[in-house]
């Protein structure tokens, strides 16, 4: 067996040139291409270049005096994102909350609820950027990474409406909704904008496709907050803030271990296998004393948080028991005390290396969540068993609460390509 | 830090790592036409993304990374068409020189046979694979395990 794997590579076989010609060509398409931009620091022309889903952006404009307003956004937008001052009380919310109608490929239903999120606007003395994304996760969807307008210079035209309307059409061009809003304040601009994002659908892997959205939208208002930073006007369709308390670092760590959920207390189990075959279901009494499931990483990106959980299953726990109360972990994730989706949980069923069996076990378990709103402050994931119902009067799960701000970087071994964002095809 | 490195390197790096992509690439797709498009990708990609890369002596674990995950966003494609292993039956094993081993190999599962490859084969450590498979290093130990057992197995019973 040693000599065997000893012998590996001539499992394998050789390398053949066409692999080597392809790896060449790839190399070789690179000499036309530019060197690739870096998107850290804040920089406008670099998260600009950065933006793949750039934006056609056609504006009347906010009057001169307005970019007064501006002057110590300049001042944010230069300093180092560690920097970056916080405002309290300036909340993001949704720009538009409107209805985006598309059939999918695949069964013709219709899906809606689209909402348009401004996560950032920057302003770099002579225009405005905002970085926003389409969020369809109501809706099924799952967006690509947020987009950045192109600059829209500010000053010349200043237009007052009180009502304005605008639409949202999806893939080849089809009216799919209304978008309304109102504002009254003695700042307004008006801004009509054409986005053009890549949107994946579907509720698993193999339905996602790429399609247009085309966003025809807005108007916003300005006033002045405090020092830095300015809020909408509030309108039916939400608001435009700066989110001065946007977290700017992209990825961030829980120390192993640092919190932790432990399984208290004997559980009745009814077991859903027999219910899927359509058998007598089989209630049985499983002991998940000293079970602890604790969170092994974070990654906070714009759109996600991602979670990585382990579970560590006691000694007397055999195979079969550990399985089903894997297979039985759900999640539920809490921003700020609300409720949030999460939208994908992917459950690795891992024994641990040199342990027999009920000695010791880890398993993972990783959920994608929403990327909260700028500004929270808490993630609360709440680990609970399904189909099991506590005995004893005792709880079957405790909830773990982790402080998102003052989280320490992450370790470098983490990088942006992780498993959670693989590009779709 | 890093934001010097040039297409040079970049290329030299990549011509280093060429045995390396391609086996790991092979033990993840079973097929060379796949192998080429995915590693052409992965290094398109590895490019775009140079700049996030921290550390140059990472480059390799780093790149092997996101052929990875160029690997699996095929194999996800293909699992539309026709599973990996009859992929892997149809390999007539003319140009490999342990046969019986490539069977038994290939057998295993991804995870295990790209775990062994890189392990055995390419002298990765454990920890290095699981940063390149984006898994717990025990999760690594265990596949290596579970592998080597499964490979003994089958090939013990081919022996005898």
């Amino acid at each position: 067996m040693n000599e065997k794997i000893t012998g590996l590579g001539k499992a394998l076989p050789p390398m053949p040139a066409s692999f080597e010609e392809k790896v060449d060509a790839a190399l070789q398409s690179l000499e036309g291409r530019k060197r690739p931009a870096g998107a850290k620091g804040g920089a406008i022309a670099a998260v600009a270049a950065a933006a793949a889903c750039a934006v056609l952006l056609c504006v009347p404009a906010v009057r001169a005096s307005v970019a007064n307003l501006f002057g110590s956004a300049l001042e944010y937008i230069a300093a180092p994102a560690s920097e970056r001052p916080a405002v309290e009380g300036v909340e993001v919310e949704k720009v538009c909350a409107g209805k985006a109608f598309y059939q999918t490929e695949k069964d013709g239903e219709w899906v809606r609820d689209v909402t348009i999120r401004i996560e950032e606007a920057l302003y770099d003395g002579e225009k405005l950027y905002l970085k926003y994304v389409v969020d369809g996760s109501k809706a099924g969807m799952v967006t690509d990474d947020s987009a950045l307008s192109e600059g829209v210079p500010v000053g010349g035209t200043y237009e007052k409406r009180d009502v304005w309307r605008g639409s949202v059409t999806f893939g080849g061009g089809y009216p799919v909704g209304d978008m309304r809003g109102r504002g009254e304040s003695m700042e307004q601009g008006v801004l009509t904008q054409t986005a053009v994002y890549s949107v994946r659908a579907g509720t698993n892997f193999f339905d996602w496709y790429k399609a247009e959205l085309t966003i025809e939208f807005a108007t916003f208002t300005m006033t002045k907050v405090e020092e830095y930073g300015w809020e909408g006007d509030p309108t039916p369709a939400g608001s435009i803030a700066v989110p001065f308390t946007f977290h700017s670092s992209t990825s961030v760590k829980i120390e192993e271990g640092e919190a932790q959920t432990v399984l208290v207390g004997k559980a009745v189990c009814t077991d859903g296998l027999n219910q899927y075959f359509g058998n007598n279901l089989v209630t049985v009494e499983r002991d998940y004393a000293g079970t602890r499931i604790f969170v092994k990483e974070m990654i906070i990106k714009p759109t996600e948080i991602g979670v990585t959980l382990e579970m560590e299953v006691p000694a007397g726990m055999n195979r079969e028991q550990a399985d089903s109360l894997l297979k039985s972990i759900d999640m539920k994730a809490y921003i700020d005390g609300r409720e949030a989706e999460y939208q994908d949980i992917e459950k690795d069923s891992v024994y641990g290396y040199g342990m027999e069996d009920g000695q010791h076990t880890i398993r993972d378990l990783r959920l994608n969540i929403p990327f909260p709103e700028s500004g929270a402050r808490t993630l609360s994931l709440i680990p609970y068993v399904r189909y099991i119902e506590s005995v004893d009067g005792k709880p079957v799960v405790l909830g773990a609460r982790f402080d998102l701000d003052g989280m320490p970087e992450f370790a470098e071994h983490v990088f942006a390509d992780s498993e959670m964002n693989v590009p779709l095809p | 830090m890093e934001g010097n490195l040039g297409r040079a390197w970049f290329a030299q790096q990549v011509q280093d790592a060429k045995q390396t992509m391609f086996r790991m690439a092979y033990s993840i797709l079973g097929n060379i036409q796949d192998c080429e498009d995915a590693a052409s990708g992965a290094v398109l990609h590895a490019y775009e993304k140079l700049r996030q890369l921290k550390h140059r002596e990472y480059f390799r674990t780093w790149l092997l990374r996101i052929l990875k995950n160029e690997c699996y966003a095929l194999l996800r494609r293909r699992k539309r068409t026709f599973p990996l292993e009859e992929a892997v039956l149809q390999t007539d094993g003319t140009d490999i020189a342990d046969p019986d081993l490539h069977r038994a190999l290939m057998r295993l599962n991804t995870r295990e046979r790209t775990s062994i490859v890189l392990h055995h084969l390419e002298g990765y450590r454990v920890e290095e694979i699981a940063v390149i498979m984006g898994k717990p290093q025990g999760t690594v130990k265990s596949w290596l395990s579970r592998g080597r057992e499964k490979l003994r197995a089958m090939l013990e019973e081919k022996e005898s």
